[in-house]
């Protein structure tokens, strides 16, 4: 399933707070650099979750490398916009007469949807970005999106569409309009939802796919159950309270047990909201995530599971 | 009212619960509602869009954006109510309530931008949570508000909404655009003193002047709504100051979460609010065992349960032991840098917390809300 998932040439991995996007993002990624694909992580102005990971800090706006076949950059919408402004006024010193110019600024913060339109145009110049126009290679063959968390406002998705109705003509409207085409290439484009298998996660995810599904067209690949606590045997009796050692073994065989069971529940809710979604199953990881290492293990039971 | 915590010597009447996404933020405002509501106090607890969540919290289906009760499993004379903030709602209240007249208000509800776009303006929904907050705060209704409010990347965005809503007003290329020339039409350009035309030229060719004229009509409607909004935004701005508005952050153990609250702390005390109490939600309690411990525990178990069995426990117990060791360093290194009294812990339960049965286990574990 991760195999199709990597035949687009854009990844959108999207889920409520705290689900595991970046971990699944990260794992995507991961994943793609074993096949040796040219690999570009995106952060959409986030504080800079992933450099870390790989041991580096980022730098800014700039594309970095961060392990071979993976590179990562964390859009800033600052730096976005000056990009775009500098694009169309071809004047450095314009840009900075103006735009560095308080009263433009507080200006610029109110403009409705300016920020996310503006890293969508970022990444649409990502994926098209090429290494070697002559040899018509691309810098990357795969761009994966860790996108801005669900469920609060419009999603940053819904942003182009909303634009390109509220602006019917001009720079703004055509720029809406290639994000769009790219958003609904389905040959290239493809959105991975990631939820937890318990009761808000798995009924936001329902509402932000039914609402999407409704608005637009986009191209829906696996979603991703992470975290699911593997099934544990419950005993033959029950064990009575003696001193806090057996206590403790004692809680943690129950929140075992009972958070097994409860994820048990919210994946079969999930295959009945989502029949016609494939699911990919992540399990709970008892060990601290603090590098890219602490990720092998997952990636071998994906790796295992799908080659 | 009495005054709930007597070592702050002053009374709780807001609060603003704050952290990053997916920390238990809702779970944990709809909680402490409860638990005041349970100890007499009538509270209600304030959400942004989606209501869902707190509704999910709440165990009931859905909130509309006007106060609705909630039944409470016992009766101490508290009562228990939910709302959500419907941001575009809010706007269009907001709008009918400032507009000179009738003719102003229907040129904003219908200017395609505005209908399209006011919940996205930048920072709208931070600073409408606020400005409805306030309004049910006026209203002098209930006895304590708790506010569940829009994740945000950074606290800044949270806490300047309504300065930022000020200096859009106040100190930006709004009053430029805000010349009558402009509706005229590209052509009203020339009737504008050079400085500003450029600006606009380059805006022109940057967003499109379709966009940049939709942009002023909705602005040129606004207009007159200006002083009223702006008089409102520096009150809120007070409310958020008041000795007894408080603030809550909630976090995780994860190192992320764990580096916004040390930044979300360091701007709420450089900014004179008052913080009330840092909660580290879904800890894995417990001690760290050593392995002779571990042994006879295992030896004790052994005469209950098989030696199978005996291991099975032993072995998912130590699975846990990274967690609790992780959870035990975040604690530690967040009450280093900010204090004891300002750190709370809730364990992770062994349920989901989604309805008020399994809300008053996290209530009752809120010992420091109890006067």
């Amino acid at each position: 399933m991760l195999s199709e998932i990597l035949d687009h040439r854009l990844v959108f991995v999207s889920g409520k707070g705290g689900v595991g996007k970046t971990t699944t993002a990260m794992l995507l990624a991961l994943f793609a650099a074993k096949k040796k694909k040219r690999t570009l992580i995106v952060e959409m102005n986030s504080s800079g979750l992933i450099a870390p990971l790989f041991n580096t800090s980022s730098n800014g706006q700039e594309e970095i490398s961060l392990a071979p076949y993976i590179s990562g950059i964390n859009l800033s919408p600052n730096k976005c916009f000056e990009e775009y402004v500098l694009k169309r006024l071809h004047f450095k010193a314009l840009y900075q007469a103006f735009f560095n110019n308080k009263f433009v600024s507080n200006f610029l913060d109110a403009i409705p949807g300016l920020n996310d339109i503006l890293m969508l145009g970022k990444i649409y110049d990502l994926e098209r970005q090429y290494k070697n126009k002559l040899m018509a290679q691309r810098t990357y063959d795969l761009v994966i999106v860790d996108a801005p968390a669900t469920g609060h406002g419009l999603s940053t998705l819904e942003v182009p569409r909303v634009l390109r109705s509220a602006v019917k003509i001009g720079p703004l409207n055509s720029h809406a309009t290639d994000i769009l085409n790219m958003l609904a290439d389905k040959k290239k484009t493809i959105f991975c939802l990631v939820t937890l298998a318990e009761e808000m996660p798995v009924n936001e995810s329902r509402e932000y796919i039914n609402a999407l599904k409704e608005r637009t067209n986009l191209n829906f690949g696996p979603l991703f159950v992470n975290a699911v606590m593997p099934e544990i045997k419950s005993l033959s009796r029950s064990i009575p309270s003696t001193e806090s050692g057996i206590n403790t073994i004692k809680n943690y065989h129950n929140l075992a047990v009972e958070r097994a069971k409860l994820n048990q529940i919210y994946i079969k809710k999930i295959n009945e909201f989502f029949p016609d979604f494939k699911k990919i199953v992540l399990p709970f990881q008892f060990n601290e995530i603090r590098d890219y290492r602490g990720l092998i293990p997952l990636l071998h039971l994906l790796t295992e599971g799908s080659s | 009212m009495n005054t709930l915590n007597p070592d702050h010597h002053r009374e709780t009447r807001v609060l603003l619960v704050c952290g990053s996404g997916g920390v238990g933020k809702t779970t944990i405002a709809a909680a402490m509602g409860l638990k005041m509501s349970l100890a007499g106090y009538k509270t209600i607890v304030l959400t942004i869009d989606p209501a869902k969540r707190l509704a999910d919290s709440l165990g009931i289906k859905s909130l509309s954006d006007e106060p609705e009760k909630i039944t409470l499993p016992e009766n101490n004379g508290g009562e228990m109510w939910a709302m959500m903030l419907d941001t575009k709602r809010t706007f269009d209240r907001i709008i009918e309530k400032y507009a000179s007249s009738a003719e102003t208000r229907n040129k904003i509800i219908n200017n395609k931008l505005y209908q399209h776009m006011s919940q996205m303006l930048a920072g709208t929904q931070e600073y409408m949570a606020m400005e409805r907050l306030y309004e049910i705060y006026k209203q002098n209704t209930f006895d304590v508000m708790i506010v569940d409010t829009p994740p945000v990347q950074n606290a800044r965005d949270f806490l300047s909404a309504p300065q930022r809503m000020m200096n859009m007003i106040n100190n930006s290329m709004l009053h430029l655009l805000l010349k009558p020339s402009l509706s005229l039409g590209k052509s009203g350009l020339k009737f504008l003193e050079r400085g500003s035309q450029q600006i606009l030229k380059a805006f022109d060719r940057i967003t499109g002047f379709a966009f940049l004229q939709e942009m002023s009509e909705m602005i040129v409607a606004f207009k007159d709504l200006l002083g009223g909004f702006e008089t409102r935004a520096s009150e809120v701005n007070s409310l958020l100051k008041l000795d007894t508005t408080h603030f809550v952050i909630v976090c995780t153990t994860n190192a992320n979460s764990i580096m916004e609250t040390q930044d979300f702390f360091k701007q709420i005390s450089d900014q004179g609010f008052n913080l009330k109490k840092i909660i580290i939600n879904r800890v894995y309690e417990g001690n760290v065992l050593s392995p002779e411990k571990i042994k006879s525990c295992r030896d004790e178990l052994v005469g209950q349960f098989s030696p199978a069995e005996a291991d099975l426990l032993i072995d998912n117990y130590r699975l846990f032991v990274p967690m609790i060791k992780k959870d035990k360093r975040q604690i530690t290194s967040i009450t280093n840098s900010v204090g004891n009294d300002y750190v709370s812990t809730i364990p992770l339960f062994l349920s989901d917390v989604h309805d008020i049965k399994t809300l008053k286990m996290v209530a009752d574990v809120m010992g420091w809300l109890d006067s």
